[in-house]
């Protein structure tokens, strides 16, 4: 379109159009999202506790989570890194996710009897809740329960004592980990599937032609045309594990011995069972902020999405 | 605007206005897990408004870890319910918040003077009294006596002490595979196990944690080796009594320490482990106390008629009021004087929710919400259960736990 077009009354009725069906969604939007974003960074540089409005202190918050100003003394939250830390362990998700639901999305991608089946069987845990994904898992990973049943048979467990993973500090995170692995893989297989479908095939034939292995045209041809939907796969994966609470609030509470207490865990106990909601919001900012750091680095990693 | 038409608009909103002013006052209250008890607070209702012309009451029920959100949404947009019923936990944290009414200042003194001391205490804090104690209920032993004699146990003799039972669960495990017993210990209930045993959480003149002498160390070392033998399931450090009660109803626990209003709903969850059970009052230990848990009626702070919604209370908590809802459960206690003395209390021991609710009697009078409030509780808590949770797990030792949690609750509180 030309900037002369721009001044066209006709231009200016097609925007308009446009903008009265983007509306009632803006709208929503505003009232959900973008309200709360700003409120809530509103309330990072207050004291509030429902109860009195919120008081304005400054940087007061951050410098009770870095330990630093007022707060230097007593040294940085431990709670708050250890969960950060614990976060940024759940990012290790990211990558096998990526590998696994690539693999899934080229295994079901091919027209096979009964494939729509495999499609849907996959995606299932994606539909279900975390309240029963959580229980479900709680009883899978029971002492006396099927993983333990496995492990043991495997050797990897004293049969005599099979404590359960979610029990030991040293697995329980890594257990929970898994779960998330699980649950999130048929939604990202779905997303790398239309990836797959909208790369041009005769590409594929023609690399083969030319004398190409499989593993080369997968590395060569097929790698570089889902690098849009890399992005986009790790980018949702990597914020959603940095956010990660359902999991942990279902299936262990952040324990044992805090060994899976999250930085969401942080927030979510600042603002709910301590009722500082600002500083949980002054929390969450910094999560929010690291989220980001994350988001451009996936951004150099993958090149930005471009496919080449 | 001329006159006819600000008349007119006067006019709409007087009309506007009559239908609530001629509309009943409404007065909420809130309880917490009683949804089942409708046949109770039904009638309760309607002889409230049959006592109280021009008043309505509207009954919520919640879950328990709903209502403190609730509160302060309500207290947050001005609109909170009148009385709500939470356990002292609750109430205390929520009494930091500023989120309730200290009722001291809202009731006459001898209305306090219905309420047994040690239930009133549990709900005071800084000397103002937040809430107006409802029911009480205090822990029982329940043994599954197909397991007991399968281990060689007598169950017509069962231990009178915490150490007797550890003695019988560590025969049982020993004897036939399956768990004894699985102590209430996770979070900071080993603070209560504390207390009843004698020992003390702070100093006299509550300024500083102690709960890192010898003999606290003794005591959670003692647990820490039944752990690290299986002496009782890890489950119950992440998911505490649920655990407990989802393996005794299994039939695979031999001995558990419940409340007596659990016998019901055991009766109905399976009724062959019901039918093999049979019950003992909880064992007393060197501090004379046993844990009540106890529930209460407070006020949140913005309700629209402060004395209004505190006579509410004090009527919902009055003796008759007690007395008919703990005859209604079978297996609560009421927490005013005269309605504990009742003689339906002592008696009982027909079937096993009787025997219950008789072995709880024995030692109500030792009764006490052993929970302990402190202040930014959500932090001090946490501490706890980590410290607790790494010695229970091999990962401290008990003297190196409990020396960390006292630091740092001394440097906070």
């Amino acid at each position: 379109m030309n900037l002369g077009g721009q001044r066209n009354p006709r231009w200016a009725r097609t925007l308009l159009i446009a903008y009265g069906f983007m509306l009632p969604l803006l709208g929503v939007k505003a009232v959900y999202t973008f309200w709360p974003i700003l409120f809530g960074t509103y309330l990072a540089f207050t004291e509030y506790n429902l109860i009195s409005p919120p008081r304005w202190v400054g940087l007061r918050n951050f410098e009770e989570l870095f330990g630093v100003g007022a707060f230097g003394g007593r040294g940085p939250d431990r709670d708050f890194w250890y969960g950060l830390i614990n976060s940024l362990k759940y990012v290790l998700v990211v990558p096998l996710i990526q590998i696994l639901s690539i693999g899934l999305a080229m295994l079901v991608n091919r027209q096979i009897p009964l494939i729509g089946l495999f499609r849907t069987a996959y995606y299932v845990p994606v539909v279900t809740s975390f309240a029963v994904v959580g229980l479900m898992w709680g009883w899978m990973y029971n002492a006396f329960g099927p993983v333990n049943f496995i492990l043991t048979r495997l050797h990897l467990l004293n049969p005599e004592n099979p404590s359960s993973l979610l029990s030991n500090p040293a697995t329980a995170l890594l257990a929970v980990m898994f779960v998330t692995l699980w649950k999130g893989l048929g939604y990202y297989m779905v997303l790398y599937l239309a990836g797959l479908q909208s790369i041009d095939r005769s590409l594929e034939e023609a690399a083969l032609m030319d004398g190409a292995s499989r593993w080369q045209v997968f590395r060569h041809v097929t790698l570089p045309g889902l690098r849009p939907t890399i992005l986009v796969c790790s980018l949702l994966s990597t914020i959603s594990a940095i956010k990660v609470f359902d999991e942990i609030f279902v299936m262990t509470g952040g324990g044992p011995a805090g060994s899976t207490y999250t930085a969401m865990f942080f927030v979510y106990s600042a603002a709910f069972q301590n009722f500082r909601y600002g500083y949980a919001a002054a929390a969450g900012l910094v999560v929010a902020g690291v989220s980001l750091g994350l988001g451009l680095l996936n951004f150099r990693l993958t090149r930005g999405g471009q496919a080449s | 605007m001329n006159h006819r038409w600000l008349l007119v608009f006067g006019l709409s909103i007087g009309l506007i206005g009559v239908p609530s002013a001629l509309a009943q006052r409404t007065l909420e209250f809130v309880t917490t897990n009683l949804q089942t008890f409708a046949d109770f607070f039904n009638p309760l209702m309607e002889r409230f408004q049959k006592a109280n012309p021009g008043l309505s009451l509207k009954w919520t029920d919640l879950p328990q870890n709903a209502i403190q959100q609730k509160i302060l949404a309500g207290v947050a947009t001005g609109n909170p319910p009148d009385a709500v019923q939470m356990n002292s936990d609750q109430i205390l944290v929520l009494a930091q918040q500023g989120a309730l009414l200290p009722l001291n200042e809202l009731l006459p003194p001898e209305t306090f003077k219905l309420y047994q001391k040690p239930s009133l205490e549990a709900f005071t804090f800084e000397g103002k009294i937040y809430g107006l104690p409802d029911y009480a209920s205090t822990r029982i032993v329940a043994f599954n006596t197909e397991i007991l004699r399968k281990a060689g146990l007598d169950p017509s003799n069962p231990p009178k002490t915490i150490p007797g039972v550890i003695e019988w669960a560590k025969t049982i495990k020993d004897k036939t595979g399956i768990y004894g017993f699985a102590p209430l210990i996770s979070g900071v209930d080993f603070l209560k196990t504390f207390q009843e045993a004698g020992l003390p959480i702070f100093d006299e003149k509550r300024r500083k944690a102690v709960f890192n002498s010898p003999a606290h160390v003794a005591l959670l070392q003692q647990y820490v080796d039944l752990r690290k033998k299986d002496y009782f399931p890890e489950d119950v450090m992440r998911r505490g009594f649920t655990a407990a009660y989802e393996l005794y109803t299994a039939g695979k626990l031999g001995i558990i320490i419940i409340g007596p209003q659990f016998m019901p709903r055991l009766e109905k969850d399976n009724n062959a482990v019901w039918k093999v059970t049979t019950v003992a009052p909880h064992p007393v230990g060197a501090g004379q106390v046993v844990q009540a848990s106890t529930f209460a009626y407070a006020v949140p702070k913005g309700v629209r008629d402060p004395k209004a919604a505190a006579a509410l209370a004090a009527w919902l908590t009055d003796d008759q009021n007690q007395l008919l809802f703990s005859k209604r459960t079978e297996t609560t206690f009421p927490t005013t004087v005269k309605a504990a003395q009742d003689p339906y209390f002592s008696s009982g021991g027909g079937d096993l929710n009787a025997q219950a609710r008789l072995a709880a009697a024995k030692t109500m009078r030792l009764g006490r919400d052993l929970s302990v409030s402190v202040p930014n509780s959500a932090a001090l808590n946490k501490v706890f259960k980590d410290n607790l949770e790494a010695a229970i797990f091999g990962q401290k030792s008990a003297k190196q736990a409990l020396d960390d949690i006292v630091k740092f609750w001394n440097a906070n509180l």
